[in-house]
């Protein structure tokens, strides 16, 4: 059997060293203004599973 | 996944009285120190009117930076060190029995990058989120979480009417951070 076959061959992504773009993330520069009070309006109640016990306070 | 670990005893430091005109009435400051990363910890519980502190915390190294919500130690040890900081509720709860709580995801930076996470549901909200529920029960609190704010609030359910004092919270907090959001990073 060649030698050659178990030669390790570099992919063409190999170079890539990025981990990729992070959605969302924006330059210090680029930071919009938001206010609290547009943010408020919508909540969600989080039911809590009666199966745990809570660690800290009941 | 459940939380197994008991994070680490924190110690009350002292009070800091507040001397603006503001809603911030005064701080209570708290320590701990994490045996897995090595790093002292701050947790600060700023309380306001209407019986509510805002809890804080962050590594005591960057105590200086002005951006030291939104860093990232990147040395392991979130779940304790979560943990820990909530260790203040009980604590408080003992001085003030009606008081209601509120945590704010700080937006992430990235200071080799230059960027900074998005203000709607970030990391440090998914893991408030996550987590909170495993510690605070439902019988003291009811516990709302506010997506686009990355906002997370246990109302005391002492409180007469939670929804009447949950809009007397909104507008209060309104007031008093509504630039909160967008941050304040400096490069």
């Amino acid at each position: 059997m060649s030698k050659k076959l178990f030669k390790y061959r570099k992919s063409a992504s190999f170079n890539f060293k990025s981990k990729g773009v992070r959605l969302g993330w924006v330059s210090l520069r680029d930071v919009k203004t938001v206010k609290l009070e547009e943010t408020l309006d919508e909540r969600e109640v989080i039911l809590l599973d009666d199966k745990y016990s809570p660690m800290l306070v009941p | 996944m459940l939380i197994k670990t008991r994070g680490y005893p924190i110690k009350f430091i002292q009070t800091h009285p507040v001397k603006d005109e503001s809603d911030h009435l005064k701080s209570f400051v708290f320590k701990f120190f994490s045996t897995k990363n090595k790093l002292h910890y701050i947790i600060r519980a700023e309380y306001h009117k209407n019986d509510f502190f805002a809890i804080k915390f962050y590594a005591k190294k960057d105590r200086k930076s002005e951006n030291k919500y939104s860093k990232v130690t990147n040395k392991g040890d979130v779940a304790s060190i979560l943990v820990s900081s909530a260790k203040a509720i009980p604590y408080l709860l003992k001085e003030f029995p009606n008081a209601s709580f509120g945590f704010i995801g700080s937006r992430t930076i990235d200071t080799k990058t230059q960027k900074v996470e998005d203000y709607i549901n970030n990391q440090r909200y998914r893991l408030y989120k996550y987590h909170l529920p495993q510690l605070i029960g439902n019988e003291t609190f009811k516990h709302i979480a506010f997506k686009n704010s990355s906002a997370y609030a246990l109302l005391n359910n002492n409180q007469e009417d939670l929804i009447i004092y949950e809009q007397k919270l909104k507008k209060m907090l309104i007031k008093t951070y509504n630039d909160i959001v967008s941050g304040n990073f400096t490069q």
